[in-house]
């Protein structure tokens, strides 16, 4: 199993990145964290991912160790965390700012790009192939609805996502 | 009844049997479905990721489409309900996002949401606007005795406090609707759990051990197939399922069926009139199984 825990060694703190964080959290709130744990052992990966220990480095600001890890890209966003935590914290929420900030300065995995280039390009996460298409006329089923995706691009570039992910404008 | 028609990527690009399904049996049950064109990706948890602002923008995008043709959304994946649910709850409580969404709506396509449309999934649609009781008027064909292991999937039921589905630790609309059919919807420990998908791409063997886990479950409470209403959900467990073996070593042979595939089959639609032979494991057993069901009578 390929998973990389965050390493404590070399901690650094990082008040900056810590506010910038807590400025863009839309919903919940992680100073409201007394370290319960039940988001963690509600977490199916809970013993991977741990929100709690994620929410308490947000709160000492050890948040360079948390955007340039793996961890934060292997919750799998099912959001029992946050439907248990008693305190309205979020957790799941917070990591979804956690990825943006990450993205924001450049560590998106490879993985993600891939699948966000689908959408430029196609304006779909995945292309309708041809022979989908024809399995589609077999089965009686009308063509798939038709994308127009240089409107999805044109929308992708208008709200700042081409940036972040450094798609290439035409 | 008429909804606009949300199909997203997943279905159209590989699971061409759940729009089948779903077109056949809505129209046994008199429900009319508007394709809604030119919609494209809604972003999901996939943007989310990257850029939570392009998710809500190309959410609120699908919801102009269907408010321009005056009718509800009706949709079949769970990532694309709860991405419309969040972009509505934004959109309703955040001014500043609802000028700018708006800015670049009328822009893009001359088009200006005023937050009117009611975002539905299948299952909504069939509990809420047509009801069991029409449901179990139709229904042709009993399933009594089949040993149904429901799976939600997550983003049908989380986060609850935005999408009021249904009760997040105890939920029953699919289990209800599993057993309209008179089929049994079994106790099985990880029922609730996530099937993995979101993060095959990220960590297959982590996304796979989830896989592993949930399948090891229904088949530890003797379940005869696992039921979804998730696209994403149905690609993991079924397309899926011989990697997950392969992995853990053990052989699940679990059918994985649909809910409007169920549904179908119940009302009397063939099984290839609700795609079953595009199902990929355990197909030939579940139909030993439902003639074993149905007896002489079975038809199939």
């Amino acid at each position: 199993m390929s998973v990389q825990t965050i390493s404590l060694k070399n901690i650094k703190m990082d008040p900056a990145l810590r506010s910038e964080i807590l400025n863009n959290i839309v919903s919940g709130d992680p100073s409201k964290c007394v370290q319960c744990g039940i988001c963690t052992s509600g977490c199916p990966l809970g013993y991977i991912i741990k929100p709690h220990r994620i929410v308490k480095m947000v709160n000492l600001g050890l948040v360079e160790q948390l955007i340039s890890s793996r961890e934060i890209w292997l919750c799998t966003t099912c959001f029992t965390c946050s439907e248990r935590c008693p305190q309205e914290v979020d957790p799941a929420n917070i990591l979804f700012t956690l990825r943006n900030t990450a993205s924001k300065l450049g560590y998106v995995p490879r993985e993600l790009v891939e699948i966000c280039m689908n959408i430029v390009k196609d304006g779909r996460i995945i292309k309708i192939s041809a022979g989908r298409e024809k399995e589609r006329e077999k089965l009686g089923l009308p063509k798939a609805p038709p994308v127009d995706a240089e409107k999805i691009r044109k929308m992708l570039e208008e709200v700042g996502f081409l940036k972040i992910i450094g798609g290439t404008v035409k | 009844m008429r909804y606009a028609y949300y199909m997203g990527c997943v279905v159209p690009s590989r699971l061409n049997q759940y729009d089948l399904a779903v077109r056949n049996v809505l129209k046994e049950l008199g429900v009319e479905l508007v394709d809604l064109e030119d919609a494209g990706c809604c972003g999901t948890v996939i943007t989310r990721s990257v850029d939570a602002k392009t998710n809500l923008v190309m959410s609120t995008r699908i919801l102009a489409l269907a408010e321009n043709k005056n009718l509800n959304l009706l949709v079949t994946c769970p990532g694309c309900y709860e991405s419309l649910k969040e972009a509505q709850e934004t959109f309703h409580n955040n001014t500043s996002f609802k000028e700018e969404v708006n800015t670049i709506l009328k822009k893009l396509d001359g088009l200006t949401y005023s937050g009117e449309v009611e975002v539905k999934h299948l299952i909504h649609v069939l509990y809420e606007d047509l009801g069991l009781k029409n449901i179990r008027g139709k229904i042709k064909r009993s399933l009594k005795g089949l040993r149904v292991a429901a799976h939600y999937g997550c983003h049908i039921l989380r986060p609850s406090n935005k999408l009021k589905s249904d009760n997040p630790e105890n939920p029953k609309i699919l289990d209800e609707l599993i057993e309209v059919t008179e089929a049994k919807s079994i106790y099985w420990m990880l029922k609730l759990w996530c099937c993995g998908s979101p993060i095959l791409a990220i960590d297959r063997d982590l996304s796979l051990s989830l896989t592993c886990a949930k399948l090891k479950s229904a088949k530890d409470s003797e379940a005869d197939c696992i039921v979804v209403i998730c696209p994403s959900c149905q690609l993991q467990f079924d397309f899926m399922q011989n990697e997950a073996s392969r992995i853990s070593g053990e052989r699940y042979d679990i059918p994985v069926i649909l809910y409007p595939q169920l549904l179908g089959l119940s009302i009397g639609l063939k099984p290839e009139e609700v795609g079953l032979h595009l199902n990929k494991t355990g197909i030939d057993k579940f139909l030993e199984t439902l003639k074993t069901i149905w007896g002489e009578e079975h038809g199939l």
